[in-house]
Protein backbone atom coordinates (compact mmCIF):
# COMPACT_ATOMS: atom_id res chain seq x y z
CA UNK A 1 0.00 0.00 0.00
CA UNK A 2 1.02 3.59 -0.89
CA UNK A 3 1.59 5.71 2.51
CA UNK A 4 -1.32 8.25 2.34
CA UNK A 5 0.94 11.40 1.71
CA UNK A 6 2.10 10.12 -1.32
CA UNK A 7 -1.25 8.95 -2.97
CA UNK A 8 -1.53 12.84 -4.59
CA UNK A 9 -1.26 12.77 -8.50
CA UNK A 10 0.22 16.24 -7.90
CA UNK A 11 3.41 13.82 -7.16
CA UNK A 12 4.97 12.23 -9.58
CA UNK A 13 6.29 8.56 -9.50
CA UNK A 14 9.83 7.84 -10.68
CA UNK A 15 11.26 4.28 -10.96
CA UNK A 16 14.70 3.77 -9.56
CA UNK A 17 16.61 0.90 -8.81
CA UNK A 18 18.28 1.00 -5.08
CA UNK A 19 22.10 -0.02 -4.87
CA UNK A 20 20.87 -3.23 -3.72
CA UNK A 21 19.17 -3.81 -6.63
CA UNK A 22 15.62 -3.48 -5.59
CA UNK A 23 13.37 -1.08 -8.11
CA UNK A 24 11.45 1.51 -5.53
CA UNK A 25 9.21 4.22 -6.61
CA UNK A 26 10.05 7.57 -5.48
CA UNK A 27 7.52 10.64 -5.50
CA UNK A 28 8.76 13.90 -6.34
CA UNK A 29 6.99 17.32 -6.51
CA UNK A 30 6.06 18.47 -9.84
CA UNK A 31 8.23 21.66 -11.52
CA UNK A 32 5.74 24.48 -12.03
CA UNK A 33 4.48 25.04 -16.25
CA UNK A 34 6.14 26.90 -18.96
CA UNK A 35 5.34 30.54 -18.90
CA UNK A 36 2.92 31.58 -21.86
CA UNK A 37 2.64 34.79 -23.61
CA UNK A 38 0.32 36.79 -22.16
CA UNK A 39 -1.38 37.93 -25.81
CA UNK A 40 -1.18 34.92 -27.91
CA UNK A 41 -0.36 32.24 -25.09
CA UNK A 42 2.76 31.19 -27.10
CA UNK A 43 5.51 29.46 -24.60
CA UNK A 44 7.75 32.16 -23.67
CA UNK A 45 11.75 31.48 -24.08
CA UNK A 46 14.35 32.59 -21.81
CA UNK A 47 11.98 32.02 -18.80
CA UNK A 48 13.26 29.02 -16.25
CA UNK A 49 10.47 26.70 -14.89
CA UNK A 50 10.85 26.36 -11.11
CA UNK A 51 9.95 25.74 -8.21
CA UNK A 52 10.29 29.48 -5.86
CA UNK A 53 12.85 28.04 -3.63
CA UNK A 54 15.12 27.60 -6.87
CA UNK A 55 13.40 30.71 -8.35
CA UNK A 56 14.46 32.79 -5.37
CA UNK A 57 18.07 32.13 -5.35
CA UNK A 58 18.25 32.97 -9.54
CA UNK A 59 19.20 36.66 -10.71
CA UNK A 60 16.65 39.04 -12.30
CA UNK A 61 18.58 38.34 -16.05
CA UNK A 62 18.65 34.83 -15.36
CA UNK A 63 14.52 34.30 -15.38
CA UNK A 64 13.32 36.82 -18.35
CA UNK A 65 15.34 37.84 -21.46
CA UNK A 66 16.67 41.07 -21.67
CA UNK A 67 14.15 43.35 -23.63
CA UNK A 68 10.96 45.29 -22.81
CA UNK A 69 8.06 43.08 -21.80
CA UNK A 70 11.03 40.47 -21.58
CA UNK A 71 8.74 37.20 -19.70
CA UNK A 72 5.67 38.92 -20.30
CA UNK A 73 5.10 39.29 -24.13
CA UNK A 74 6.76 36.70 -27.08
CA UNK A 75 9.35 38.62 -29.32
CA UNK A 76 6.26 39.02 -32.16
CA UNK A 77 3.79 40.67 -29.39
CA UNK A 78 6.17 43.12 -28.79
CA UNK A 79 6.99 44.37 -31.56
CA UNK A 80 3.48 44.54 -31.96
CA UNK A 81 2.90 47.12 -29.06
CA UNK A 82 6.17 48.89 -30.31
CA UNK A 83 4.66 49.22 -33.61
CA UNK A 84 0.97 50.38 -32.03
CA UNK A 85 2.73 52.64 -29.47
CA UNK A 86 5.01 54.76 -32.17
CA UNK A 87 1.86 55.04 -33.94
CA UNK A 88 -0.15 56.32 -32.03
CA UNK A 89 2.09 58.78 -30.75
CA UNK A 90 3.16 60.20 -33.81
CA UNK B 1 4.91 31.42 -60.51
CA UNK B 2 3.48 35.00 -59.52
CA UNK B 3 4.69 37.88 -62.04
CA UNK B 4 6.37 40.55 -59.84
CA UNK B 5 5.67 44.08 -60.96
CA UNK B 6 8.08 47.32 -59.78
CA UNK B 7 5.33 47.68 -57.08
CA UNK B 8 5.66 45.02 -56.12
CA UNK B 9 9.25 44.48 -55.63
CA UNK B 10 9.37 47.75 -53.45
CA UNK B 11 6.94 46.37 -51.17
CA UNK B 12 8.74 42.87 -50.78
CA UNK B 13 11.72 44.87 -49.37
CA UNK B 14 9.67 45.35 -46.46
CA UNK B 15 7.83 41.88 -44.93
CA UNK B 16 5.76 41.66 -42.31
CA UNK B 17 4.38 45.33 -41.58
CA UNK B 18 1.32 46.16 -39.43
CA UNK B 19 -0.65 47.66 -41.77
CA UNK B 20 -1.62 45.71 -45.25
CA UNK B 21 -2.10 48.48 -47.26
CA UNK B 22 0.34 48.10 -50.26
CA UNK B 23 0.29 51.80 -50.77
CA UNK B 24 1.64 53.10 -47.19
CA UNK B 25 4.57 50.12 -47.59
CA UNK B 26 5.37 51.66 -50.32
CA UNK B 27 5.45 54.94 -48.70
CA UNK B 28 7.53 53.75 -45.45
CA UNK B 29 10.21 52.45 -47.89
CA UNK B 30 10.62 55.85 -48.86
CA UNK B 31 10.76 57.16 -45.59
CA UNK B 32 13.88 54.96 -44.78
CA UNK B 33 16.15 58.09 -45.08
CA UNK B 34 19.38 59.60 -43.15
CA UNK B 35 17.66 61.95 -40.48
CA UNK B 36 14.51 59.92 -40.51
CA UNK B 37 13.39 59.84 -36.39
CA UNK B 38 12.24 55.98 -35.91
CA UNK B 39 11.34 53.96 -33.11
CA UNK B 40 13.48 50.44 -32.46
CA UNK B 41 10.84 47.56 -32.58
CA UNK B 42 13.55 45.08 -31.23
CA UNK B 43 16.12 43.92 -29.07
CA UNK B 44 16.62 45.59 -26.05
CA UNK B 45 16.43 48.97 -27.10
CA UNK B 46 12.87 48.33 -28.54
CA UNK B 47 10.99 51.45 -27.81
CA UNK B 48 13.41 53.86 -27.96
CA UNK B 49 14.42 56.92 -30.34
CA UNK B 50 16.51 57.10 -33.02
CA UNK B 51 18.21 58.38 -35.96
CA UNK B 52 19.21 57.25 -39.36
CA UNK B 53 22.83 58.11 -39.47
CA UNK B 54 23.24 56.26 -42.56
CA UNK B 55 21.32 54.11 -44.80
CA UNK B 56 23.89 51.18 -45.69
CA UNK B 57 21.63 49.10 -48.70
CA UNK B 58 18.27 48.06 -49.33
CA UNK B 59 17.83 46.11 -46.01
CA UNK B 60 20.29 47.57 -43.53
CA UNK B 61 20.65 50.85 -41.87
CA UNK B 62 23.03 52.63 -39.36
CA UNK B 63 21.35 53.90 -36.73
CA UNK B 64 22.17 56.31 -33.49
CA UNK B 65 20.31 58.07 -30.89
CA UNK B 66 18.82 56.44 -27.22
CA UNK B 67 19.58 53.20 -28.82
CA UNK B 68 23.22 52.08 -29.40
CA UNK B 69 25.06 53.44 -32.33
CA UNK B 70 24.78 50.45 -34.92
CA UNK B 71 23.78 48.63 -38.02
CA UNK B 72 20.19 47.77 -37.35
CA UNK B 73 17.87 45.65 -39.65
CA UNK B 74 15.18 47.76 -41.27
CA UNK B 75 12.47 45.63 -40.04
CA UNK B 76 13.22 46.40 -36.72
CA UNK B 77 12.76 50.15 -36.98
CA UNK B 78 9.23 52.26 -37.61
CA UNK B 79 9.85 55.39 -39.06
CA UNK B 80 8.08 58.07 -37.23
CA UNK B 81 7.11 61.74 -39.38
CA UNK B 82 9.78 63.65 -37.73
CA UNK B 83 13.28 64.51 -39.47
CA UNK B 84 16.31 65.64 -38.20
CA UNK B 85 18.78 67.80 -39.46
CA UNK B 86 22.02 65.52 -40.07
CA UNK B 87 23.95 64.88 -42.58
CA UNK B 88 25.16 61.61 -43.43
CA UNK B 89 27.35 59.80 -41.28
CA UNK B 90 26.61 62.21 -38.44
CA UNK B 91 28.92 61.50 -35.35
CA UNK B 92 27.63 60.67 -31.98
CA UNK B 93 28.30 64.13 -30.41
CA UNK B 94 26.03 66.02 -33.27
CA UNK B 95 23.02 63.83 -32.74
CA UNK B 96 23.46 63.94 -29.24
CA UNK B 97 23.07 67.57 -29.55
CA UNK B 98 20.32 67.40 -32.30
CA UNK B 99 18.40 65.29 -29.14
CA UNK B 100 18.31 67.66 -26.80
CA UNK B 101 17.09 70.06 -29.14
CA UNK B 102 14.08 67.95 -28.94
CA UNK B 103 13.93 67.39 -25.28
CA UNK B 104 16.26 64.20 -25.22
CA UNK B 105 19.24 63.76 -23.08
CA UNK B 106 21.06 60.67 -24.50
CA UNK B 107 22.35 58.79 -21.36
CA UNK B 108 26.05 57.86 -22.39
CA UNK B 109 26.28 54.25 -21.53
CA UNK B 110 29.73 52.51 -22.00
CA UNK B 111 30.27 49.36 -22.63
CA UNK B 112 31.49 47.27 -19.42
CA UNK B 113 35.44 46.38 -19.77
CA UNK B 114 36.27 42.86 -18.73
CA UNK B 115 37.97 42.98 -15.09
CA UNK B 116 41.37 41.37 -15.68
CA UNK B 117 41.61 37.93 -14.73
CA UNK B 118 43.02 37.35 -11.14
CA UNK B 119 45.97 35.39 -12.22
CA UNK B 120 47.42 33.00 -9.22
CA UNK B 121 50.81 34.43 -8.22
CA UNK B 122 53.60 31.98 -7.36
CA UNK B 123 55.02 32.46 -3.69
CA UNK B 124 58.27 32.17 -5.67
CA UNK B 125 57.62 35.40 -8.00
CA UNK B 126 55.75 37.08 -5.49
CA UNK B 127 58.81 37.32 -3.54
CA UNK B 128 60.67 38.75 -5.98
CA UNK B 129 58.04 41.02 -7.17
CA UNK B 130 57.61 42.45 -3.47
CA UNK B 131 61.04 43.79 -2.84
CA UNK B 132 60.74 46.00 -5.94
CA UNK B 133 58.47 48.52 -4.65
CA UNK B 134 59.88 48.72 -1.16
CA UNK B 135 63.41 48.90 -1.81
CA UNK B 136 63.78 52.76 -1.43
CA UNK B 137 62.48 53.46 1.85
CA UNK B 138 63.58 49.93 3.12
CA UNK B 139 67.07 50.60 2.14
CA UNK B 140 69.22 51.98 5.17
CA UNK B 141 67.40 49.27 6.88
CA UNK B 142 68.83 46.25 4.84
CA UNK B 143 72.37 47.90 4.44
CA UNK B 144 72.37 47.72 8.25
CA UNK B 145 71.03 44.24 7.97
CA UNK B 146 73.79 43.59 4.95
CA UNK B 147 76.82 44.68 6.96
CA UNK B 148 76.62 42.24 9.58
CA UNK B 149 76.61 38.92 7.01
CA UNK B 150 79.80 40.10 4.76
CA UNK B 151 78.87 37.61 1.87
CA UNK B 152 75.25 39.26 1.19
CA UNK B 153 76.67 42.88 1.77
CA UNK B 154 78.64 43.08 -1.81
CA UNK B 155 75.33 41.55 -3.52
CA UNK B 156 73.32 43.79 -2.20
CA UNK B 157 75.37 47.18 -3.58
CA UNK B 158 75.31 46.65 -7.06
CA UNK B 159 71.57 45.89 -7.39
CA UNK B 160 71.02 49.32 -5.17
CA UNK B 161 73.16 51.39 -6.85
CA UNK B 162 71.99 50.45 -10.07
CA UNK B 163 68.32 51.55 -8.79
CA UNK B 164 68.79 54.27 -6.88
CA UNK B 165 71.93 56.23 -8.73
CA UNK B 166 70.10 59.35 -7.74
CA UNK B 167 68.83 58.97 -4.04
CA UNK B 168 71.63 56.22 -3.31
CA UNK B 169 74.55 58.53 -3.19
CA UNK B 170 74.33 59.10 0.45
CA UNK B 171 73.87 55.63 0.95
CA UNK B 172 77.31 54.50 -0.86
CA UNK B 173 78.71 56.97 1.42
CA UNK B 174 77.69 55.58 4.19
CA UNK B 175 78.95 51.82 3.42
Amino acid sequence: MVKPGHRSRTLRRVSRKTPGGNKTLQHRKRKPSKAKCAQCGKLLPGVPRERPYKMMRLSKTKKRPERPYGGNLCSACMRKTMVAKARSSA
Amino acid sequence: MKVKHDGDVAVDKIVKRASTNSDSLLEEHKMIEVGRLCVKLAGRDAGKKCVIVEVLDDKFVMVDGETRRRKCNVKHIEPTGEMMDIKKGASHADVAAEFKKLGIDLVETKPRKAKPKPTQIRAAERKKMAPKVPKKKEAPKKDEKAAAPEGDASKAEPEETALEKAAGGTEEKKE
